[in-house]
């Protein structure tokens, strides 16, 4: 089953998606902070990850960024998420190093659809 | 004065245009007159074959080939060689040429002089042209001295004289009216000179020509009435010879021993005493003059000579000669002719005289004399210098042989001019001329022919009389009364007219030295008289060009000298005025430049502080002032505070940190000026009683204070002060209050902005939080409604998971609630994003019906929805457009699920055109043609009023209040569509009726430009 890693510092969100996803049949992983996010991309592998941009200790650039640049862990697709819909989110998020982006709230079935694309 | 003949040669300025053309203009016409001169001069050489000609015609040909040269070298701008060049060689010419001609040196001397004059004063600086001018006139003064010296080598030559006089007469008139054109050019020494040339010159000439002409006249008169009386006596002289001989003839034939002698019979008469005394009286008679009688005979009258002292002739018939016959005829003694005797060849002359036999005086014979013709040669040789110096006569006769000539007796037996053939036989035949060649029996001096043909009427004529000679003389003719001969007697003209001679040579001598003379004076006296005009002239130069201390220093008492003083004295006022002028005006511009200065740091500074400054930077400086400061009165309104200030003070100032005024200061001219509102000033800081000086600012004399005054308070002050006392002119202070004004005006600006900007800061932070306080909201209010949302909907799937489904219904209508609250929140967003100026465009190219395709397929289940169809219209071919794709798929989708929003069983179109010509409902921001794309949405849905159409496009509007509850929507989508539009430089127009439905039209460029309209046009166009 494939693993996803969600990292996510709102505790609602975070348990919403992560059940939808479960429900889903997906594997997940949380993580509540880009310094969290980075070391459990490391020591777990998964097969992609969600990325909430504004994060606490460490953002989601950052941690998108070390995350694209360990040999490890350079080729697991992140796709950014944010509630963040002004101009520029989006390519500022590709320019981090994010394979895909999606706003918040998350259309579920178009994130879907997504994860789905690069999960194959 | 020419002031490069100051420094030297070494600076020439280039010749001008003007000069050029004179110079090219004068040599061709010297080159001209040379030519012709060298046609006429190798004309008379040729005529004449005299070598001094042909000497004369190559220095003509040489001045010629120079003279063309010299208009070469004017055509290539050397002028001034040029014109050195002709005069050097035209010098040259005019010592060389009387040499060998007489009468050419005066004449091309004056023309080398008038040459000079008329070519070289506008070529060639003063100071060259004197110099030429002196070198012509010597050489003029030289060649007419050559001319009269006569060297041996001189040609004497009336012909050439008269060609070269016309000639030379011909150019000095050319030039002469030249030179009396450009006279006005000339300077004034020269004109000068060239007046007293003219004045001295042309009388002394007239005069002299007329003088001459009179004596002449006078000579030649006196001339023929000597030779007349000349003529005369010799003719009366040759009568007297003849009538003696005649006389004494007459009387020896009647010696009784002749007729005796010839009353003998003849056979008695041989042997007879008769006959020895006959003989012994004819040898006496004969022997009178041994010299030239050669014979005396005694002819009877049958014509026999009986006796003759040639004892030859004895016996010989004489009958049929005239001197035998005419006695015997006439009774009359007879001389004969001069002819050459048959018997001895010599040109002999026979007297005659009938012998009679008294008492019936019956003429028995003849006795007959004959001499030697040439016993006239001393008859008229004797009469020679009779009337003067080389005064000669000549005898002639009938046929116009001569029989005697005073001076060449070798021309005797010829005739004045040749004859024809037939004549000269005949002649030859009666023993007239003697039998030799024709050429050796005629002169060739048809002038004398002519003058004796005609000297029966005009008895004085002139003639040359030898072909060797070719003086011209006068002549003189006397008829003789015993012969049918004439006596001519002349004498060369040049002999009497020699005081002629002496007089014009002592007229030119005369002319010569006054020339030189005059021309000394004249360049003593013009440049005596015309250096102070000259010097003047300098001076005014000077003047004229800048140097106004240029001042003359002449002191003569006459005009000049007043002229000079009156024009010192203008000068003076003059320079007065100028610097005056120009004083005021280097204040006007300190002024000016300060004022200008002033006024554009008050325009771009809104430093107050440094503008300020900076004025009172200007002002100390640029009017060299003590101190200038500027006060403001502090917020308390009881202080004046320096603010700015420049000068030396200024530094203690702010040490001392003594920078505040009180108000109610009482000898402050400072705070006096601050309380009255009146400009203060000081003009003399000593004499003022209350004057309260400044301790830091000792030196201080005097000081304007000028308040600042705005809407009738007081801002501030400005304080100028200096050393010098009465140091401020109205001219100065009128300045310091147009600045004061400036001041004003910055010091009110620098208020008005200082306001503004705060409320401008006040603005924009408001502006500020807004949008941070809507990017805040939007983010804060997205978190909670994504947990809605997601919980909402997995609660959906868990409800028909567990088997619950009648909840599901409730937890749609929240999903429902949330979405369009998200909905709302985003419109709310992009609306502020658009009035922030912070909605950019995405522009690319696109295909426009591959767009609508996309938006149909998201549309088309909201259109299902109300039971409503769905038709798309595409005219014509639509193609790629340049624009935001994303904006677009945005309005399209909004006006569409608008359309089907309002729409129940009915059907909406989508048309689709490209319009080629500009759109007449389009906002063009330009006025070129451009293609247009429209998107025309109709619907057959419930329709607005004409009110309603007006206001739908504004925010947080629908039709009315009730169809937001009945329909939903945010109110915010057709104003969003509305600015999204009209960001790309399109609109949205809206046709509606209500109950019918409505439609909306999209119209955009079909190439967006990416300078759209921003914010506050789009603001404008609504």
């Amino acid at each position: 089953m494939a693993k996803i890693l969600l990292v996510e510092d709102n505790e609602m969100n975070r348990d919403m998606l992560s059940r939808r996803l479960k429900r889903r049949g997906y594997e997940v992983i949380i993580a509540v902070n880009g310094e969290q996010g980075y070391t459990a991309a490391l020591s777990n592998r998964p097969d992609l990850i969600l990325m909430d941009m504004s994060l606490p200790v460490m953002d989601g650039w950052e941690a998108t960024r070390q995350i694209k640049a360990a040999p490890e862990t350079k080729d697991i697709p992140i796709i950014a998420l944010t509630a963040h819909a002004m101009a520029g989110d989006r390519e500022k998020a590709l320019a981090a190093g994010c394979d895909d982006y999606d706003t918040k709230p998350v259309e579920f079935p178009r994130l879907l659809a997504k994860i789905e694309t690069f999960i194959q | 004065m020419d002031t490069n003949e100051k420094s030297g040669q070494s600076i020439t300025p280039p010749p001008s245009p003007a000069e050029t053309r004179h110079a090219i203009r004068a040599t061709a016409i010297f080159c001209a007159a040379a030519g012709i001169t060298f046609l006429g001069e190798l004309y008379l050489a040729i005529q004449s074959q005299r070598w001094q000609m042909f000497i004369i015609t190559g220095m003509g040909a040489l001045v010629t080939a120079v003279a063309g040269y010299c208009v070469l070298l004017s055509m290539r701008h050397r002028p001034r060689l040029a014109i050195k060049v002709l005069v050097s060689i035209s010098l040259l010419n005019v010592l060389i040429a009387p040499l060998f001609v007489a009468g050419f040196g005066l004449v091309v001397g004056l023309g080398i002089i008038l040459v000079v004059l008329v070519v070289a004063p506008q070529i060639l600086s003063p100071k060259e042209f004197n110099f030429l001018l002196f070198i012509s006139v010597i050489s003029a003064g030289l060649a007419g001295a050559l001319d009269l010296l006569s060297f041996k080598t001189q040609l004497f030559f009336p012909a050439a004289q008269n060609v070269i006089i016309i000639l030379g007469a011909l150019i000095i008139l050319a030039y002469s009216l030249l030179a009396a054109s450009q006279f006005s050019t000339f300077n004034l020494p020269t004109k000068l000179i060239v007046a007293f040339l003219t004045v001295s010159l042309v009388p002394l000439g007239l005069l002299a020509f007329l003088n001459s002409d009179y004596t002449r006249d006078a000579l030649i008169s006196d001339a023929n009435q000597a030779l007349s009386a000349g003529a005369k006596q010799t003719a009366v002289s040759i009568d007297t010879f003849i009538k003696s001989n005649l006389d004494n003839l007459n009387t020896e034939a009647q010696l009784p021993a002749l007729v005796e002698y010839l009353n003998l019979p003849p056979e008695q008469r041989a042997g007879s005493p008769e006959e020895t005394e006959v003989s012994a009286i004819l040898n006496a008679l004969s022997r009178r003059d041994r010299l030239f009688i050669s014979s005396y005979a005694l002819i009877d009258s049958s014509g026999i000579a009986v006796m003759d002292t040639d004892p030859a002739d004895i016996g010989r018939d004489k009958s049929d000669r005239d001197y035998v016959r005419r006695p015997l005829e006439t009774g009359l003694p007879f001389v004969s002719s001069v002819r050459f005797a048959p018997t001895t060849g010599d040109p002999s002359i026979y007297f005659s005289a009938p012998v009679r036999h008294s008492p019936q005086d019956e003429i028995v014979g003849v006795l007959r004399v004959r001499y030697n013709a040439s016993i006239l040669q001393p008859l008229i040789v004797r009469n020679n210098e009779l009337v003067g110096p080389e005064s000669y006569a000549i005898l002639i006769d009938e046929n116009h042989i001569r029989l005697a000539h005073g001076r060449n007796a070798d021309l005797i037996f010829k005739t004045i001019v040749p004859l024809d053939p037939a004549r000269l036989a005949s002649l030859q035949a009666t023993g007239r001329l003697p039998n030799r060649p024709p050429d050796q029996l005629s002169t060739n001096l048809p002038e004398l022919e002519a003058g004796l043909t005609n000297g029966n009427i005009e008895p004085n004529f002139t003639a040359r009389l030898a072909t060797v000679d070719d003086r011209l003389f006068s002549v003189a003719m006397a008829q003789l009364e015993t012969q049918p001969w004439s006596v001519v007697f002349a004498q060369p003209q040049e002999v009497f007219l020699a005081p002629i001679q002496n007089q014009i040579r002592t007229a030119l001598f005369l002319a010569i030295a006054i020339a030189g003379g005059v021309a000394a004076i004249a360049f003593v006296v013009g440049n005596l008289l015309a250096k102070p005009l000259v010097d003047l002239t300098a001076t005014v130069t000077e003047f004229t060009t800048g140097d106004l201390e240029a001042r003359s220093n002449i002191q003569t008492a006459d005009e000049i000298g007043v002229l000079a003083a009156s024009f010192n004295t203008m000068a003076e006022q003059v320079s007065k005025l100028l610097t005056g002028l120009e004083e005021r005006t280097q204040e006007l511009e300190i002024s000016q430049s300060v004022i200008s200065a002033v006024s554009e740091l008050s325009k771009v500074s809104t430093d107050l502080e440094r503008l300020l400054h900076e004025a009172a930077i200007l002002l100390q400086t640029r009017f060299n002032l003590y101190q200038v400061h500027v006060f403001l009165i502090d917020e308390t309104n009881e202080v004046i505070v320096l603010r700015a200030g420049s000068g030396e003070g200024m530094q203690n100032l702010i040490k001392t940190d003594s920078l505040d005024i009180p108000l109610n200061h009482p000898h402050s001219v400072i705070a006096r000026a601050a309380r009255t509102q009146q400009l203060t000033i000081v003009h003399d800081a000593g004499s003022e009683e209350y004057f309260w000086a400044h301790p830091l600012l000792p030196q201080t004399n005097s000081e304007v204070a000028i308040p600042l005054i705005s809407r009738g308070s007081v801002l501030g002050i400005l304080d100028l002060q200096d050393r010098q006392s009465f140091r401020f002119s109205q001219a100065d202070i009128d300045t310091f209050e147009t600045l004061a004004s400036y001041l004003v005006t910055a010091l009110e600006n620098a208020y008005l902005i200082e306001e503004i900007q705060e409320a401008r800061e006040a603005a924009e932070s408001a502006s500020r939080a807004k949008s941070a306080f809507l990017a805040n909201m939007s983010h804060e209010l997205r978190t909670p409604l994504n947990a809605i949302i997601g919980y909402s909907e997995m609660l959906q799937e868990e409800a028909e998971d567990i088997g619950q489904e009648e909840i599901v219904p409730d937890l749609k209508k929240i999903q429902t609630a949330s979405n369009h609250l998200l909905t709302l929140i985003n419109d709310i967003l992009d609306l502020s994003k658009i009035e922030a100026g912070r909605m950019e465009l995405d522009l690319e190219t696109f295909d426009v019906m591959n767009l609508v395709e996309s938006v149909i397929m998201t549309i088309q289940p909201s259109v299902e929805k109300n039971h409503n169809r769905l038709e798309i219209q595409q005219p014509g071919e639509v193609g790629a457009m340049y624009a935001d794709p994303l904006k677009i798929r945005q309005v399209l989708f909004n006006l569409l699920s608008n359309a089907a929003k309002f729409t129940q069983n009915g059907s909406i179109t989508l048309q689709v055109i490209r319009e080629s010509t500009p759109s007449t409902n389009g906002n063009t921001p330009t006025d070129r043609s451009t293609d247009w794309i429209k998107f025309r949405v109709s619907d057959t849905g419930i329709g607005m009023t004409a009110d309603q159409a007006k206001r739908v496009f504004d925010a947080f509007t629908q039709a009315d209040s009730s169809t937001t509850r009945k329909y939903g929507g945010t109110g915010l989508g057709l104003a969003i569509s509305q600015r999204l539009c009209q960001m790309m430089g399109g609109r949205i127009t809206v046709e509606s009726q209500l109950d019918y439905g409505s439609t909306f039209t999209m119209s955009l460029p079909a190439s967006v430009s990416p300078d759209h309209p921003k914010f506050d046009t789009i603001a404008r166009t609504n």
